[in-house]
């Protein structure tokens, strides 16, 4: 997730409702309005150039994709080979979109800080209530998920480095090493329960309940960026409709 | 004052081999380190967890004397791994968690976080990721966070396990000046020598009994110690001085 809190930009200034609502938009726009590469392509272009001018690690951005570059590459292939023969225009539709969705979700998560994450999802769930489910504990969940994201991996290299001390074949670029990986997969697991437990007193030691109301820390409004924010994603969508209508 | 009346507990009373916590009844006060040791398994944890309330005892009563408690908050424990219990990416939102519980207004929350912070020199490193801490001060931000409660009582289980030995200096440094400068209950579980050192109070426990449960002078003087426990190697030579003499 590569949370970067600390920096102060324009776009982290942002309300945590416009940051969800654009995030949300602009994956919305990848799965649904684009239909031809180029598009996707632009739009990926936009939010790289959009990175560099607010100072954001947008280098950072470009080389955190060779995370899913088999995804990419599968998707591209199966859509490439859907006809009878290799549709290469298809195919790049079908990378840039993957990308794109993939580059709104990673910025959206590395601008916003837990609070804001927390605040945005609370809303987002808040429907669920009609069913009995609690959208706090919900988004509390979500958020604790990212929050232990990077204790996860150094639990899973320290178990890792443990197994290749005592002579196990593990590497990280190698098919053959995932399946090697399996038995490492009930340690984890059990760290995991472990943690989950003890987190779980600690957090109901410090007064929480689930489903109880809860104050914030910090308070949320909109502002002149967020209107403009909402401006340039209602022109971008007014444009990718208008082409797809042409 | 914590006063345990004849408290028992039982994780599972269908089951024969499950821990028993047996009739137990002692006091604690304020204003000394109090030290609950035992060995693995003696039940030191369920001590802990039935003061701040994680668990209810199955039969007696726990009862705190002339404890005048905050309107919202009683007492608060500290884990052994700091990474276990921090709820927040940066040290404010990890402050801030149990005050949101609390469902105080924004405008306390802040203020607490900020005096919380404050006592640790947090203040100006609120927005600061709590993965870029160290070990040493992860722990110190947990007792922030439950400080920034203002608890009567604070437990902390075998809080120095994780700690190198600069950090434990700090650690115990906080807790002397939590014991002389503020009105907070100290409880510290551990089975560390070094630590058994610093108890002003010792509580021993074995098998889910209380052995001994006195000051710290009168637990040096034991000829036979508990089960597992070892003196700390300053008291052994001390022992051993007066011995010779």
């Amino acid at each position: 997730m590569n949370q970067q809190v600390g920096i102060k930009s324009v776009i982290r200034a942002l309300s945590p409702i416009t940051k969800g609502i654009l995030c949300i938009g602009f994956i919305l726009m990848f799965s649904i309005f684009c239909k031809m590469w180029l598009v996707a392509f632009n739009l990926n272009l936009f939010i790289i150039l959009l990175c560099f001018y607010l100072k954001e690690d947008a280098i950072g951005l470009i080389v955190s994709l060779k995370r899913i570059w088999f995804l990419l590459l599968f998707v591209g292939l199966f859509q490439g080979f859907v006809g009878k023969s290799f549709d290469l225009f298809a195919s790049l539709n079908a990378i840039f979109k993957i990308m794109g969705i993939y580059l709104t979700a990673t910025l959206y998560t590395r601008i916003s800080t837990q609070n804001e994450l927390l605040y945005f999802w609370e809303i987002c769930f808040k429907p669920l209530k009609l069913f009995g489910l609690s959208s706090n504990e919900l988004a509390l969940t979500m958020v604790i998920a990212i929050r232990f994201m990077p204790v996860f991996i150094d639990e899973i290299d320290r178990i890792r480095i443990a197994q290749i001390a005592r002579g196990a074949k593990l590497t990280r670029n190698s098919i053959v090493s995932a399946i090697n990986f399996m038995p490492l997969l009930i340690p984890i697991l059990t760290q995991a329960i472990r943690r989950s437990e003890e987190l779980a007193d600690a957090m109901e030691v410090r007064g929480y309940v689930a489903d109880r109301p809860r104050g914030r820390y910090k308070s949320y409004k909109l502002c002149g960026y967020d209107y403009l924010a909402f401006l340039v994603m209602f022109i971008t969508l007014a444009l990718l409709v208008w082409k797809m209508m042409s | 004052m914590i006063l345990f009346d004849r408290v028992s507990f039982c994780y599972n009373a269908n089951q024969e081999t499950s821990f028993y916590l047996k009739e137990v009844s002692f006091s604690l006060n304020k204003g000394v380190i109090n030290g609950l040791i035992g060995i693995n398994g003696c039940g030191k944890s369920t001590i802990a967890r039935l003061i701040v309330g994680l668990l209810k005892p199955t039969e007696g009563n726990i009862n705190f004397k002339n404890d005048e408690g905050t309107p919202y908050y009683f007492s608060g424990m500290i884990f052994q791994n700091p990474d276990n219990q921090i709820v927040g990416t940066t040290i404010g939102d990890d402050i801030a968690f149990g005050l949101e519980n609390l469902n105080l207004p924004t405008e306390n929350i802040e203020q607490l976080v900020v005096k919380a912070a404050s006592l640790f020199g947090f203040e100006n490193m609120l927005d600061m990721e709590v993965s870029k801490l160290s070990g040493g001060q992860k722990q110190m931000l947990c007792i922030a966070s439950v400080l920034a409660l203002e608890p009567n009582w604070i437990v902390f289980d075998e809080p120095t396990s994780h700690l190198d030995p600069w950090a434990r200096i700090e650690f115990w440094n906080i807790i002397n000046f939590l014991v002389t400068q503020s009105n907070i209950g100290i409880i510290v579980i551990s089975q560390l020598p070094e630590d058994i050192n610093r108890f002003q109070h010792i509580t021993v426990m074995d098998k889910g009994s209380i052995c001994f449960n006195d000051s710290s002078e009168k637990f040096k003087m034991l000829n036979e110690l508990p089960k597992g426990i070892d003196f700390p190697e300053g008291w052994k030579l001390e022992r051993l001085l007066t011995k010779n003499k």
